[in-house]
């Protein structure tokens, strides 16, 4: 890619108009459902997608209305062509949806639907093929931090702008770092297998975490304050309230416990504490929080 | 701050590139590993990766209301012929590749789709710094012909030229990409040119 890539010296001016123009095109970004969709599409039975496109193949318009007045031997291929690639993709959600709503029981469903906790937005999607088996959650341990390592949590704290509790249960963190452009702060404790993390940010902000589960999570509490229990592997990423603008790839976290609560000023601040197997042992952690 | 789990180990990536920016060579073959390996969930990453470019190429290519269903046609496609997908090769070329393809596809039977997809930024903080206001008015305007003229290209000249130029991908990437050879890829440029000098010359 280098010797080909565009030198800046003796270029036409037209062509450095094209790039320039190139650079002050705005396109909306991609689908904010757009990975969910595909990795359920992917992760899907084949036959079912493939069955559609085969039936949309083998009724081109072409064969359409021989007949139009009539319009008897045109119906089929007309609701054929009805279905194009976006609404028969409209439909195949909708059956999805569909499916999800009688296959998830009752009380699942009041929880499961769409929440926030805090910062974090939960959605379920449907589980992809080859996701890790939840019996196994030591196959992942927390992520190392991103971010800026600072010295102590009285900088972190000042850096982010609201206070930083650890639990003293865990001792003294490994590691202190300020992450996502300054708004939430990363503590870990050990690396790699067994090692524990705890992401604390202010939950009112436009970003936050979203994480795309397909196993059932359980609500609990944390002294008192809301807290959700995520006891399988599911997917999480950082993005902005809305969801669009997704600022890192999603990544598979384990175990998760997640609480809101309130620093001295009243901010409401997000907890999410990842890297123990059981809600017992996480909430006595989480609980050791001053 | 690209943060990559492979095979559970948590990698951070500590430089400081844009978000979403060309993926490393390496890190993309080893995702590409644990995809083929079946960890579809893996499979996420490329599709975060490369689908704001793909949706870029889409609308360029006139997919307008459909380029997000023709973004995820193209990451289902992409993924489902992994297997014909050759060790060590780029994959941003090769979805983009499918990108053009079924936007080629939509176009069959239907007339030019609207750009109201794609709007054109009229200052840029660069531009706004000129001292003289007329002078940037005339620059957005001056862009917008220039898009109109791009937009009115025929398909094959019109496809070189964005790969090329408006999403400034390699030759050899624009290429593969449109699924032709280098040379044409040359020879194409040269006439979108000066189709586009012509075009304008007139305004």
């Amino acid at each position: 890619m280098s010797e080909d890539t565009l030198s800046p010296l003796p270029m036409d001016p037209l062509e450095a108009e094209l790039i320039a123009l190139g650079r002050t095109l705005v396109v909306d970004p991609p689908a904010l459902d757009l990975v969910e969709r595909v990795l359920a599409r992917v992760a899907g039975p084949d036959h079912e997608d493939a069955a559609a496109s085969a039936a949309l193949r083998t009724a081109p318009p072409s064969v359409a209305p021989l007949h139009p007045s009539r319009g008897v031997r045109g119906w089929p291929a007309a609701v054929a062509t009805s279905l194009r690639a976006p609404r028969r993709r409209a439909l195949a959600a909708a059956v999805a949806a569909l499916l999800l709503v009688v296959l998830v029981p009752p009380v699942r469903a009041a929880v499961l639907d769409f929440f926030r906790i805090g910062g974090v937005t939960v959605r379920e999607v449907p589980s992809p093929r080859g996701a890790p088996a939840t019996s196994d959650p030591q196959l992942l341990p927390p992520t190392s931090p991103g971010g800026m390592v600072v010295g102590s949590l009285g900088e972190a704290s000042k850096r982010v702008g609201f206070d930083i509790a650890a639990p003293p249960e865990l001792g003294a963190p490994t590691t202190i770092a300020v992450a996502r452009e300054g708004r939430a702060v990363e503590l870990t404790w050990g690396t790699g297998a067994g090692s524990t993390r705890l992401d604390v940010f202010d939950g009112s902000l436009s970003f936050g975490y979203l994480k795309s589960v397909w196993e059932a999570v359980t609500p609990t509490d944390v002294a008192g304050n809301e807290a959700v229990w995520f006891a399988s592997p599911h997917l999480i990423e950082w993005t902005d309230r809305a969801g669009v603008t997704v600022t890192s790839a999603p990544r598979i976290a384990g175990p998760t416990l997640v609480w809101v609560d309130r620093d001295q000023a009243g901010r409401e601040i997000t907890y999410r504490l990842e890297g123990h197997r059981t809600l017992e042992a996480a909430r006595k952690i989480a609980e050791s929080v001053p | 701050m690209n943060q990559i789990d492979v095979d559970g180990v948590g990698l951070v990536n500590h430089d400081i590139r844009g978000e979403g920016g060309p993926i490393e060579t390496a890190d993309e073959a080893m995702v590409l590993a644990r995809v083929r390996a079946g960890e579809t969930a893996a499979y996420a990453e490329l599709v975060t990766r490369h689908a704001p470019m793909a949706k870029r190429l889409a609308v360029l290519s006139g997919a307008g209301a459909d380029a997000d269903d023709v973004v995820q046609e193209a990451f289902v496609k992409a993924y489902r012929s992994l297997s014909s997908f050759r060790d060590g090769a780029a994959f941003r070329p090769w979805v983009l590749r499918i990108v053009v393809n079924e936007c080629r596809n939509l176009h069959r039977g239907k007339s030019r789709r609207s750009d109201r997809e794609l709007r054109v930024v009229r200052e840029e903080a660069r531009l706004t710094t000129a001292s003289d206001p007329a002078e940037v008015a005339v620059g957005a305007e001056r862009r917008e012909a220039l898009l109109g003229a791009v937009r009115a290209l025929p398909e094959q000249l019109r496809e070189v030229v964005s790969c090329r130029y408006l999403l400034e991908l390699s030759e050899s990437e624009t290429a593969d990409s449109l699924g032709i050879p280098n040379g044409t890829v040359k020879s194409r440029l040269h006439r979108g040119l000066a189709r586009l000098r012509e075009e304008l010359s007139d305004v």
